[in-house]
């Protein structure tokens, strides 16, 4: 059996910047701000920031009790860590969606990914296109078509056709580089990358605040100032507060903002040692996602798209029409728009890179455990399904229906999921208690006593209703838009597309894949002598190697 | 015997002590979540758009109380992170 190096963080800071990076990404700069201005502006801040020290929080310090409580047994991935915590062979397979999620979104987020990288270079290189002198309508149909056409959104396999083949490049490079991270490992690759990408991205926000916070008031339109921007974010509406859709936003948000229910916390903790801060290092990656999420995200993108388009041009864009449709006129208004939109993409291809590295990391881990194989046969065998994958989103991209659907289904309903069984799985089967007291090994703070019964209650409760509230909102839909011909949506058009029905059939050969490498880990676990099904205390049974070995 | 009948008695009282303050809990807080949505309908009722004004005082406060927050809890956690120098396990992974 292939003899792996074993993996682990070099220091304390580099997990925290790790996780962090994994959960700063494109949502906090472009999602957040939008959610807030939608529900209510500064009053959604009262739900936003319950949900995160009552639901985002509490779930995160599970994860990481999870995850280094599998690693002390030896284990690295979310089956084989959810099978021990859940005492059994059904957590384990569940456990598949903690490797399935963060592979699947990767097929698409690195495609996403390469945009940034693509805006970056045209921007370095002269813009890309929208004429500052042209009327604001024409101009914001330029950066539409723009986007449209780079990111082949016109009809399926275009970004292989003629003259439309630029983002493939990025594509390439930004692919490249991610296998080249993941397999340098976790020390070298991963922690290294964003240990400098972590302060990288913090300057470069810091300076484009600075610029949107001192920009002059709109010449046409004088009402349209940075006052008037930060009130369109910040004013609070109260009346939102009485909508229950407000609360669940605010909830969602710090979910997908902070990767729980991911599979990547649970993943980089289990290489975290014994006596390693989990609580202290659980409540610094989330105070460092939500200092970029509210302190800049907050700040800069919502007031500088009105000081330059007002609210018509923010309304209903949603998160990358924000970004790609919307910075792109207020860039070109702004003066030295050229270089700030540089610096804005750059920004966000590096939040977008620590968040795709966190991605491949779990799959590696699994892997290498399932196989018992080596980190460069592991990369090897990662990088053929990721490019797979991603090469799959890359022709399917008319009108974003062929990566929207895995998006739709894996990356934002499977969250939840996930989310829901792993706290099941520490509260009612590892037990609120010795998941605190293990929790509080090595930790310089303790977690609040009250936060176990929100963790056996509140934490379960509230998932279970998002996921039925979700299931019955959206899932008849994207099953008619996928699989029913002749389905028409909510505005009474056709929106049946068999594209989203391969997309399906595409996450279910990966999950039948996955469950079928869990069977094979299993039966090689289990000659190890590996506790799989965590019935035996860490500390006294457990081989010092792990599975991977 | 006696003792033993007290004691576990007292435990009886203190666990079902204990329930009743979890409900407590509960009912406190399903009423204020309730307290809390009835006063903002009835807000709504009167509530007009914040968009487009000047940002008023409300606006300056939750901007201000967001920020300070999320600032203060980063540079406190990266203090104590920083402060305190990485515990090492000098065993392997899996051994005490």
């Amino acid at each position: 059996m292939a003899q792996a190096a074993k993996d682990g963080w070099g220091s304390r800071l580099g997990v925290i910047l790790a996780v962090a990076g994994s959960a700063v990404g494109l949502g906090n700069f472009l999602r957040f701000p939008g959610q807030a201005a939608a529900n209510g502006g500064g009053a959604f801040m009262i739900p936003y920031f319950c949900a995160l020290l009552l639901l985002g929080i509490p779930i995160g310090w599970a994860e990481w009790t999870m995850g280094r409580y599998g690693g002390r047994k030896g284990f690295h991935s979310a089956p084989a860590i959810m099978g021990v915590v859940g005492k059994g062979s059904f957590f384990r397979y569940v456990g598949v969606i903690g490797v399935l999620i963060p592979l699947c979104v990767y097929f698409y987020y690195v495609f996403i990914e390469s945009w940034c990288l693509g805006y970056f270079f045209k921007y370095l290189t002269g813009g890309i296109g929208v004429d500052p002198n042209a009327p604001m309508n024409t101009q914001a149909t330029q950066a539409s078509s723009f986007w449209q056409s780079f990111t082949g959104q016109g009809k399926d396999g275009e970004l292989f056709s003629a003259g439309h083949g630029g983002v493939l490049v990025f594509w390439l490079l930004t692919m490249a580089l991610n296998i080249w991270f993941v397999f340098r490992g976790l020390s070298k690759g991963i922690e290294t990358f964003c240990k400098w990408a972590m302060p990288a991205m913090a300057v470069i926000a810091l300076g484009v605040l600075i610029r949107v916070l001192t920009l002059p008031a709109n010449e046409l339109h004088p009402d349209q100032n940075v006052g008037t921007g930060l009130a369109y974010m910040w004013n609070p509406d109260f009346s939102k507060l009485g909508d229950s859709k407000t609360w669940l936003a605010a909830a969602g948000q710090i979910f997908f903002s902070l990767s729980v229910g991911f599979g990547v916390i649970i993943n980089y903790a289990s290489y975290m040692k014994r006596r390693d801060d989990v609580v202290q290092s659980g409540l610094t990656a989330s105070a460092t996602n939500e200092l970029f999420e509210v302190g800049f995200g907050g700040m800069i993108t919502i007031p500088a798209a009105f000081i330059f388009m007002g609210a018509t041009g923010i309304i209903g864009q949603g998160t990358f029409g924000l970004g790609f449709n919307t910075l792109p006129v207020v860039f070109a208004q702004m003066p030295g728009g050229n270089l700030i939109g540089a610096l804005w993409f750059f920004m966000l291809f590096l939040a977008a890179i620590t968040s795709s590295l966190s991605m491949l990391q779990p799959t590696m881990a699994f892997i290498q455990e399932a196989l018992g194989c080596s980190r460069q046969r592991a990369t090897a065998i990662v990088a053929s399904v990721a490019v797979a994958g991603s090469g799959y989103c890359l022709w399917f991209t008319g009108g974003t229906v062929g990566w929207g659907t895995i998006d739709d289904w894996v990356g934002t309903f499977l969250i939840v999921v996930l989310a829901f069984f792993q706290v099941v799985a520490f509260g009612w089967c590892f037990g609120v208690k010795r998941g605190l007291d293990e929790a509080h090994e090595g930790a310089q703070m303790r977690i609040p006593a009250f936060m176990g019964f929100v963790l056996k209650f509140v934490a379960p409760a509230y998932l279970l209703t998002s996921i039925v509230l979700f299931a019955k909102d959206n899932l008849g839909a994207w099953w008619g838009k996928a699989f029913v011909p002749g389905h028409r949506g909510a505005d009474g058009q056709v929106d049946y597309n068999p594209v989203g029905g391969y997309s399906l059939i595409l996450v279910a050969v990966v999950t039948v894949g996955l469950i079928l490498l869990t069977r094979i880990g299993v039966k090689r676990w289990k000659a190890a002598g590996l506790d799989v099904d965590g019935e035996r205390p860490p500390d006294e049974t457990e081989p010092a190697t792990g599975a991977g070995r | 015997m006696r003792r033993h009948e007290t004691a576990t008695g007292l435990r009886a009282a203190i666990g079902a002590t204990r329930r009743g303050a979890r409900r407590v809990v509960a009912a406190v807080i399903a009423t204020a979540l309730f307290a809390t949505t009835a006063v903002a309908q009835e807000q709504a009722s009167a509530a007009v758009p914040a968009k487009a004004q000047e940002l008023s005082g409300a606006g300056i406060a939750f901007m201000t109380l967001s920020l300070l927050f999320v600032w203060g809890l980063a540079l406190w956690c990266f203090k104590r992170v920083l402060s305190t120098p990485s515990v090492t396990d000098p065993g392997p992974a899996g051994r005490p």
